[in-house]
């Protein structure tokens, strides 16, 4: 296992190495205030560390140090990528395993269709559409920000759904069922990539885990469908998602920064679409970095987490299955 | 499992069916246009500072909506020496200014703030004026500083203006959004700790709000300031929701997520009419787009073809299509709203057939072509020249003049109008105070060529003469008969076509009340509540 995350962190080290490389050589192209001489070695070493220590220089647009800025911003995105997730297992899960179950039935037909509509439908025309009906239509939910702006929250966490929860405000929990409605329409149109990857995954890995022995097994000793599902199927299928979820986190954020441009959430897309119209370049490439290097943690995190819960795995790893 | 669901599904239903909240009763939320540069008036001209100025500031004087005069504001009354260059005011007592977390004001307002506020924008040598940046574009293009001697204190609650030379637009310029007062205890309390800039990013006003927070494109939160002078506001609290997108904006204002919304389009005036829980203000702006004729590009010195060329407009049609309705035409330079509005003047009306009896007779050589220079992005007096040019391109074929439309960034059109090489120009001017000078002096004053705000190049000594004769005259009556004989010399010589006045366009929700708005663009909440 230590083998294992010392290999994998290499390959981390090595990724973050080469982007930093890519990074430090795009800066040299344009002006910051990143001071450079003709020493390009001596330059990139004093890049690096000033990468290493957090410091992406000053936003010429905010006047705060880039770091500064993207933490206090990224809470909101993390946020609503992490709703998108839960929603998209809630309902990617029962979905999946009921296409799964009638593999080539009407119900896997309606869902695979559903399902790839949902992949190919461009995400900011999607945003519109529910805006159009849920908001301006129906008036059931806001059509745009994080809150009702008239909740003074203090900023705890930079997650609003918790930030409501432990303020000392007399209506908090207004303020919670507020963010919620907020949060709805976004999560819904971020939700709908990773919910149709959760979906042909498990579908996948049910199919092939219901045609194994044990599972006939299971069937003759007289377990309903239900049982099976919840006691083995589940089990041996859900593991495989996790690596898929981890590799969908990169489209997922890509996905977030249009949608929260459209809903105006206050998160790190119109934070880096704002600072592009701006040429504020010390922002810009402080949030490639940052954006990047949370990709590739996130990936890695998952990975372990793999690890941890799929015994089959880790034996692979060492050769023995 | 599927209980989980639906609980989760249900809970932002739910929440939405919970009806009276007990803190959106107590808040009114504007969707405003942009980030402010700052939260100080004086240092800029564009309409986000402008949004906040009445929540923060109060002027020495003000405009009164219904006549267009000037009524008390922070001044109680004043007094104009015979000469007309002296003016005194004497203030309001006991006028508190905001107690915020940033700072505690240990007296109310007196000569002192006055004279601070206004020795930062015309002394060079005062420790704030060039406190961030140290440009003050309204008063540059007033030409404030060239116009104030010296603003001195004559008693504790008695300031005095000393004038160069006679100029009656002065307490209109004073009653803009502009010209507010700061505290000048809080300046020298900001200069002790070395933090000048702070004057204009954590403001220290009058108003009836004070400011609590400001988070770029997101919001700027104020709350009551309860010492206020006419009695605290109604509302608790104020936030300016920063949309950019006017789309976005009345998206927010049909949903309720905002109570009113900053600078409606007019390509959405219909919309807003048509829903049943918006309500829309229409107010005459002090806004006009007109057509120039270039006076140094022949025939366009002749005015013969100036008029053949104004009767072939159909200028209804243009209000039609391009401003929705939204504007009316103009008569004259000078909006029916201004005090100085001349409503005798007769007009030059769409007549194709005319027009063209009056090119042949004009002599000049047929057929004629010409350039329509104009600006690609929508502008506030004219929501969309290009379409306005087209519209006088197809008017114009049909008296069978050639016309060809330039359309140019406005950087570029700017430097354009510096080389002065169209041929006509359609364009327009906002007017900054109601003061009818503010009208006439920078579109037909000889000095406003080199301005590059006279477009049409034509000077004339005798107009400049009626121009600074106007301003010069401090009765009313004399004034405003000056005007109506300036309005008909252009009406005669007919420099330039006026072509419409947009309206000043304010929606909002039908349950808010005693919102104010002003002609310039401007927004006070001081009355405003939800019921």
């Amino acid at each position: 296992m230590l083998i294992y995350i010392i290999k994998r962190l290499n390959v981390l080290v090595i990724t973050l190495f080469l982007l930093s490389v890519v990074a430090f050589l795009l800066q040299r192209q344009v002006i910051t205030d990143f001071v450079n001489t003709d020493n390009m070695l001596g330059d990139y070493q004093r890049y690096l560390m000033a990468m290493l220590s957090g410091d992406f220089g000053i936003s010429q647009a905010s006047g705060n140090p880039v770091l500064q800025d993207i933490l206090t911003i990224f809470p909101a995105t993390l946020e609503l990528c992490l709703m998108a997730f839960i929603v998209s297992l809630i309902l990617g899960v029962p979905f999946g395993i009921l296409a799964g179950l009638s593999r080539g039935g009407s119900a896997d037909y309606g869902i695979m269709t559903v399902t790839l509509v949902g992949v190919s439908i461009p995400t900011f025309w999607f945003a519109m559409l529910l805006m159009m009906f849920f908001s301006l239509h129906l008036g059931w939910l806001p059509v745009s920000g994080r809150m009702g702006l008239l909740y003074e929250i203090p900023v705890v966490t930079g997650f609003n759904l918790l930030d409501t929860l432990l303020s000392n405000q007399p209506y908090k929990y207004e303020a919670f069922f507020d963010s919620l409605q907020h949060l709805a329409l976004p999560t819904i149109v971020l939700a709908a990539l990773p919910t149709t990857e959760v979906i042909r995954q498990v579908r996948a890995s049910i199919g092939e885990e219901m045609d194994k022995n044990y599972i006939k097994a299971a069937q003759a000793k007289g377990l309903n469908t239900f049982q099976i599902i919840k006691r083995h199927g589940l089990r041996n299928a859900l593991p495989a998602v996790i690596p898929s979820l981890g590799l969908q986190f990169g489209r997922v954020l890509t996905t977030a920064m249009i949608t929260e441009t459209v809903f105006s959430w206050p998160g790190i897309g119109p934070w880096m679409v704002n600072n592009i119209y701006l040429e504020d370049h010390s922002a810009i490439q402080g949030g490639m970095l940052f954006i990047a290097a949370f990709v590739l943690l996130a990936n890695m995190a998952t990975d372990m987490l793999h690890l941890l819960i799929n015994p089959l795995k880790r034996d692979e790893l060492y050769g023995k299955s | 499992m599927i209980r989980l669901f639906a609980l989760l599904f249900s809970l932002p239903m739910l929440a939405s069916c919970m009806q009276e909240s007990q803190v959106l009763n107590k808040g009114l939320v504007y969707c405003s246009s942009g980030n402010p540069t700052n939260f100080n008036p004086q240092l800029s001209q564009t309409g986000d500072s402008l949004d906040i100025s009445s929540q923060l500031y109060n002027t020495l004087v003000r405009l009164d909506p219904n006549t267009q005069g000037i009524t008390s504001g922070l001044a109680r009354k004043w007094h104009v020496s015979r000469d007309g260059l002296r003016y005194q005011f004497e203030l309001r007592r006991g006028v508190a200014f905001h107690s915020t977390a940033y700072f505690t004001p240990k007296r109310t307002l007196n000569a002192d703030d006055v004279v601070f506020s206004f020795r930062r924008i015309i002394h060079p040598t005062h420790p704030f004026h060039s406190a961030s940046g140290g440009s003050y574009p309204f008063f540059n293009n007033t030409q404030f500083s060239q116009l104030i001697k010296n603003v001195k204190k004559l008693g504790p609650y008695k300031v005095e203006f000393e004038l160069h030379r006679p100029d009656t637009s002065l307490l209109a310029n004073l009653a803009t959004e502009f010209a507010v007062i700061l505290s000048a205890e809080y300046g020298h309390h900001l200069q002790k700790h070395g933090k000048n800039n702070q004057l204009d990013q954590l403001p220290i006003g009058t108003g009836p709000y004070q400011f609590k927070q400001f988070i770029p494109d997101n919001l700027i939160r104020f709350e009551r300031h309860w010492g206020y002078w006419e009695g605290g506001a109604p509302m608790p609290q104020l936030v300016f929701d920063i949309t950019t997108s006017p789309t976005l904006r009345l998206a927010k204002l049909i949903t309720g997520e905002c109570d009113a919304m900053a600078y409606p389009a007019a390509s959405q005036a219909n919309v807003i009419s048509d829903h049943p829980d918006l309500l829309m203000n229409v107010e005459t702006g002090y806004k006009v787009s007109y057509w120039a004729f270039n006076h140094d590009k022949p025939p366009f010195n002749n005015a013969q073809v100036r008029k053949a060329l104004a009767t072939a407009i159909d200028r209804k049609t243009i209000l039609k299509a391009v401003y929705f309705n939204t504007g009316v035409v103009s008569h004259g330079l000078l909006p029916p709203t201004s005090w100085a509005y001349n409503p005798y003047l007769d007009d030059y009306a769409y007549s194709p057939k005319l027009a063209r009896k009056l090119l042949q007779e004009s002599g000049i050589k047929l057929p004629l072509s010409l350039t329509i220079y104009t600006s690609s992005s929508p502008e506030p007096f004219n929501p969309n020249s290009f379409k306005t040019a087209e519209f006088i391109q197809r008017d114009l074929q049909k008296i069978g003049v050639n016309a060809k439309i330039v359309v140019l960034e406005p950087h570029h059109l700017h430097s354009s109008i510096v080389n002065g090489e169209y041929d006509t120009l359609v364009s327009g001017w906002s007017a900054v105070t109601s003061d009818p000078d503010n009208f006439f002096r920078p579109q037909y004053s000889c000095n406003a060529i080199a301005n590059h705000t006279n477009t049409s190049r034509w000077c004339s000594a005798k107009l400049d003469g009626l121009i600074d004769q106007a301003v010069k005259q401090n009765r009313m009556v004399p004034r405003i008969r000056i005007y109506r004989e300036i309005q008909e010399k252009l009406r005669n010589h007919l420099p330039l076509l006026p072509l419409a006045h947009s309206l000043q366009l304010q929606a909002y929700r039908r349950d808010v009340h005693g919102l104010k708005s002003s002609p310039f663009g401007g927004v006070n909440f001081s009355e405003a509540y939800r019921d």
